[in-house]
């Protein structure tokens, strides 16, 4: 089985100047697992997931343990980096270095992609850099199970 | 073969000053061409004591790296920041202050980059909670950071070569560095209080912030606290009496990381990840590099300048020791002072053959360590250490601080570092010139 018979198509799309805001509005409408960052012609040049926009609204100094060392009603770390967030674009907080795979890979190819990696998604992109789907582990594993008769 | 040696070692000093090239690659490559052109032989470079790599120095610095990894996984270095802040009320000078006398302490046992990557964190969150500048807090750790580092053989890679080379102990640096450093911290802190003391100024709302945060929540494994803060106090206990017991300092060390890494139940694979393993191998490639200058007979011309210069006699070398707290401290400003040190090592000993050597009949550590050129040494050590504070690429520390600090939206330029630290440099050169004037050449103890 190829991957273009299994993969999502109705994706979330951005380009580099789509505001922080327009971001989270597509990840709440759960259309795709991420959304997809575009140049002018269409190609992919980045992807943005929830841990893209948490980490983006986090000043980088904050660990687990100084969070934990804060005042619940703590307001000011996250109010001044609420601002900023206000100022950040997709193009700022998208992860650009990208794996992905082609509509032709097969099943076993991505298996073994999610395998090495420790990626929850693969972009489908097709010859001309278009993203045109996106296939989860889930979606593997459940083909996979099928196929065992589970 | 003269001039071979001198070309490479004139060729990866200019290199590594630019910048263009990582230094590591530069020490490394500069090694292999010192090997390949016979300058140095393979046998002399790892296995002669005078000529090639320092091993005490490099399994120092390795153990010390691991004991650090595995203790910055406990939250303890944040805990501390955290409550010093507390014991401040939230003042900012106080706060400013008690960091600098943590930072200091924490680098003269520690390697100074871990401890200002640990305390800048949290340094920009309280910052942050007092709504104010973070910029003066920041340069203070990175200066604090390096002062402290002065004070013990382990607290800064040049003490480590200088008591190597010259066969130096723990309790030489406590007893001779230590009590300058305490003079420095005491007259720097006096003068920073005077020129922040009335410009920071919070609101009792900031400060209420500070009070309000709960560092028992930073303290992230209690059991892994306890085992590595054991390891690290015996170790630093057998550092002070390695001399007393015969032990290289590598030896102490080394046991300490071996026995923390048995205990901890740490992966292995993952605390050697993080052992700065460029650094290593960057100390690894000068040793071979300025081997070569000192079989080449370059090291020997350096130190008939020297001694052509500055008159030193087997009673005095009070003019050569004035003059290198100044030059190591300037050179240093400008320089890594880990190549520095390492071309000024053998210069010095060197110059103690010649003008000690015929006199005393002595060699070796004997001949290092003898009382009229033990002065020369500190002074090395005082202006290599507290010399890197004068830039903002002086030393490591600082490095990562305008990094950081530029991470967090606060940009401090090489102008406005300068601006705070060249002031401390100069006034903590001139004290430690006047401290080892007063104390070896006036006081003579």
């Amino acid at each position: 089985m190829r991957l273009r018979e299994l993969m999502r198509t109705n994706l979330s799309r951005a380009r580099r100047d789509t505001p922080f805001a327009d971001l989270v509005a597509a990840h709440r409408r759960r259309d795709s697992r991420l959304v997809y960052v575009e140049d002018e012609a269409g190609r992919l040049v980045g992807v943005v997931s929830c841990y893209d926009l948490l980490r983006a609204a986090l000043p980088f100094y904050m660990d687990s343990g100084l969070a934990r060392a804060l005042p619940e009603d703590d307001t000011v770390v996250r109010d001044g980096f609420a601002a900023a967030c206000n100022d950040k674009t997709a193009g700022d907080v998208m992860t650009s270095r990208l794996v992905t795979v082609s509509p032709d890979d097969t099943v076993f190819a991505a298996e073994a992609l999610f395998a090495e990696g420790r990626h929850n998604v693969l972009p489908v992109v097709d010859a001309a850099g278009r993203v045109v789907g996106e296939v989860t582990r889930r979606t593997i594993l459940v083909v996979l199970a099928g196929s065992c008769g589970l | 073969m003269f001039w071979i040696a001198t070309a490479i070692f004139v060729g990866a000093y200019a290199v590594i000053v630019s910048e263009k090239i990582n230094k590591t690659k530069v020490a490394l490559f500069g090694a292999a061409l010192t090997l390949a052109t016979k300058v140095l032989t393979q046998h002399d470079a790892l296995h002669d004591a005078d000529l090639g790599v320092d091993w005490n120095v490099i399994f120092l610095l390795i153990s010390m790296m691991i004991m650090v990894n595995i203790m910055t996984k406990t939250g303890v270095f944040q805990y501390v920041a955290v409550r010093a802040a507390k014991i401040a009320r939230g003042e900012p000078f106080a706060i400013m202050a008690i960091l600098a006398v943590v930072t200091a302490v924490a680098s003269a046992f520690l390697d100074n980059v871990t401890t200002v990557l640990l305390l800048a964190p949290v340094t920009l969150l309280v910052a942050k909670e007092l709504e104010i500048d973070p910029v003066p807090f920041l340069i203070t750790e990175a200066l604090a950071s390096n002062i402290g580092g002065t004070a013990t053989l382990i607290g800064d890679p040049p003490n480590i070569m200088i008591a190597s080379k010259a066969g130096l102990d723990f309790m030489d640096f406590i007893v001779h560095l230590a009590p300058a450093i305490i003079v420095v911290m005491a007259a720097w802190m006096f003068a920073w209080k005077l020129v922040f003391g009335k410009r920071l100024h919070v609101g009792a709302a900031q400060k209420a912030r500070i009070l309000a945060m709960d560092e028992s929540a930073l303290i992230r494994d209690p059991a892994l606290l306890k085992k590595s803060g054991l390891i690290l106090g015996l170790t630093i206990l057998g550092f002070t009496l390695h001399g007393f017991l015969g032990f290289e300092p590598a030896t102490i060390a080394l046991l300490g990381a071996s026995t923390l890494l048995l205990i901890s139940g740490e992966d292995p694979q993952k605390v050697f990840e993080e052992v700065e393993w460029p650094t290593i191998f960057f100390f690894i490639g000068l040793f071979i590099i300025i081997g070569g200058t000192v079989k080449a007979g370059l090291i020997e011309v350096f130190s008939q300048k020297v001694i052509a210069l500055t008159h030193p006699t087997k009673d005095s070398m009070l003019v050569l020791s004035m003059v290198m707290v100044w030059f190591s401290g300037i050179a240093s400003a400008i320089v890594d002072n880990i190549p520095f040190v390492a071309t000024m090592n053998p210069l010095l000993a060197e110059l103690a053959d010649k003008v000690l050597g015929p006199e005393t009949g002595l060699s070796g550590p004997a001949l290092y360590t003898h009382p009229t050129m033990l002065p020369v040494w500190w002074a090395l050590a005082l202006g290599a250490c507290l010399g890197g504070n004068g830039t903002a690429i002086g030393a490591s520390a600082n490095v990562i601080v305008v990094g950081l600090s530029e991470k967090a939206g606060h940009k401090i330029t090489f102008a406005r570092f300068f601006k705070y630290g060249a002031p401390v440099t100069l006034g903590t050169i001139a004290i430690s010139m006047g401290y080892i004037y007063l104390r070896y050449y006036v006081l003579g103890w």
